[in-house]
């Protein structure tokens, strides 16, 4: 059975001669919080746009919930910000929220009271939406998308504009609206963000999927050895013949192998072996962003 | 479909409430109208032989409204250009249509609210023409003599024919905005088309042989002819004669509005279907 709440196939977008997203095919798994990742202008705002029928893709195409619903029914059912949330700025929080409240006929005032209290916005609920701070429109955003109670948040860059509390405490509450079966599509250009938030990932560049799958299997803990010897310079030379290391770096007076921890023992064996010998040996995941960087051949740095 | 459509109204008449900008065009047009009860009274005082047409009732408010119909079209278009705009421009659109409301619907909604608010307008100056026109009558010193040519049923088609008129230039700003995706392009577009064809239309039936069997059809001149009574409809009735044509009647004139009505809405809701949706764009 699969169990996808979104699934693109071949998903491409053009503007002339520009290609915003190329042959993209994606599956977001239910009851997860994944992450969209990708430099700006990698076309994740532009994915995020198509699937909520703001974009009309070029090629390929797409299915939410897998229910055969159709688009409208199934927006019903998501919730979602695109960029810097986008409100009337003549109506107070409140009162925007409740226009889009009305909009789909569910939810009531409790509802709203209940949202601008999760979101923080309680004493600022009947203040006009132009006086609110950037911070203070995304937490409207996010109220937004909450409005319904939906099965799928989608939530494109979702702490931007926010100082570093601010930023926390919106990772703290997806994490939280993660749990209990919804699922949430989480956009990011920020590397820490959707590895502190995110249980899976897709990483876009220049439009096409490079990666897909969970952080944890990605990022492949105990892909890498960290570890100290009695003379580096010979070690580097022994182990560079060795075929199963994938590279060998110094990082901080230690030397780190690019291989599974498994052969921590065969590695030592090589080492002795030319005699060498290890002082300190442990094995260490990768970072998403040391993943990026070798997935993107480190040619896309402008992720933060 | 028809509750949606219904709700999607009820949500566009509480945006457009709370909103400066409607009424801020509203007090302008009552304000205008006011201007064509009271400066005729003040002309009568010192000349009454120039009539009292358009400050007695029932009269006072179909001379006035028709009167100010090309106004009121002005007045109509930056309304529905701003209505469809200013979407845009915030960016709300797409904040908007990711709730799912459909798009058809949504401006369909606008277009319901537009004529609604057009309607209102025309009512509200109404009641305040007729109320100047009980101050003025009483002011006037032989004023229980005073009798008005019109009649109250005459005043109320007037009133619902200028509402009429309202729909197509509405729904062209509408189509243009969406189009240009901006208020200030579609309502420049539209105003510019509706004075260019007042100045134009009368020069072309007067030098282009034949031309009045087409200007019959254009929308000024049957957005003329079925609501003015004043000086519109007699210089066009003039050039008309000059050329050897004749004025379309009320039925033409009601269907060929209809008709670009049915033209501007339908281009307005093919491209608001067909266009991407992008964040604010400004006005």
């Amino acid at each position: 059975m699969n169990n996808s709440v979104i699934r693109t196939q071949g998903l491409s977008k053009r503007y002339g001669p520009i290609i915003a997203v190329d042959d993209l095919s994606m599956d977001v798994p239910r009851g997860r919080i994944f992450g969209l990742l990708g430099p700006n202008g990698s076309g994740k705002t532009t994915t995020l746009s198509i699937l909520l029928g703001l974009t009309r893709q070029t090629s390929g195409n797409f299915t939410l919930f897998e229910d055969n619903a159709s688009h409208t029914d199934a927006l019903h059912r998501i919730g979602a910000i695109v960029e810097t949330p986008a409100f009337y700025p003549y109506l107070s929080g409140r009162n925007n929220l409740a226009y889009f409240q009305a909009i789909t006929g569910k939810g009531d005032r409790q509802e709203l009271d209940r949202l601008l209290d999760t979101v923080g916005l309680s004493t600022r609920a009947n203040d006009k939406f132009h006086t609110y701070s950037l911070g203070m429109k995304q937490r409207l955003g996010l109220a937004y998308a909450l409005l319904g109670d939906p099965e799928v948040l989608i939530l494109d860059e979702p702490t931007n504009g926010m100082d570093p509390a601010g930023m926390a405490e919106i990772r703290d509450l997806i994490r939280r609206l993660g749990t209990g079966g919804r699922t949430v599509l989480l956009s990011s250009h920020l590397l820490h963000e959707v590895e502190a938030v995110c249980d899976s990932v897709a990483i876009l560049s220049r439009g096409k999927l490079i990666a897909q799958g969970d952080v944890s299997e990605l990022l492949g803990a105990g892909a890498q050895i960290q570890f100290r010897t009695t003379d580096d310079l010979k070690a580097k030379e022994v182990l560079s013949s060795v075929e199963w290391i994938r590279g060998l770096e110094e990082e901080e007076g230690y030397l780190v192998a690019n291989a599974p921890s498994e052969r921590s023992g065969e590695l030592t064996a090589a080492l002795s072996g030319a005699g060498v010998y290890v002082t300190e040996m442990r094995p260490r995941a990768k970072t998403l962003e040391q993943y990026f960087l070798e997935v993107t051949g480190g040619s896309d740095g402008e992720l933060t | 479909m028809i509750l949606h459509l219904l709700t999607l109204m009820r949500l566009e008449w509480f945006k457009l409430r709370r909103r400066w900008f409607p009424w801020i065009l509203l007090t302008i047009f009552v304000l205008l109208t006011q201007l064509i009860v009271w400066v005729p009274y003040l002309v009568y005082r010192t000349e009454p032989d120039v009539g009292s047409d358009s400050f007695v009732l029932p009269g006072s408010v179909t001379v006035v409204i028709s009167s100010m119909f090309g106004i009121a079209i002005v007045l109509m278009v930056t309304l529905a250009s701003s209505m469809t705009g200013t979407e845009y421009g915030w960016g709300t659109l797409r904040t908007v249509i990711t709730r799912g409301p459909g798009r058809w619907p949504f401006l369909l909604a606008k277009f319901g609210v537009v004529a609604l608010a057009g309607l209102a307008a025309l009512i509200v100056a109404a009641v305040f023409i007729g109320i100047s026109s009980i101050v003025t009558t009483g002011l006037a010193e032989n004023g229980s003599e005073l009798t008005s040519s019109g009649e109250w049923s005459e005043a109320v088609l007037t009133i619902l024919k200028a509402a009429y008129v309202l729909i197509p230039y509405a729904l062209l700003a509408a189509a243009l905005t969406v189009l240009t995706s901006s208020a200030t392009v579609g309502l420049a577009i539209t105003v510019g088309y509706h004075i260019a064809e007042q100045i134009v239309v009368p020069i072309l039936i007067v030098f282009v042989d034949g031309f009045d069997t087409i200007a019959g059809f254009t929308l000024g001149i049957n957005a003329n002819t079925l609501v003015s009574q004043g000086g519109a409809q007699e210089f066009i009735f003039l050039v008309t004669t000059i050329a050897g044509g004749e004025l379309p009647g009320t039925a033409q004139a009601f269907l060929v509005l209809l008709g670009y009505s049915i033209v501007f809405g339908a281009a307005a809701l093919w491209l608001f279907q067909r266009r991407d949706i992008t964040g604010a764009k400004g006005t």
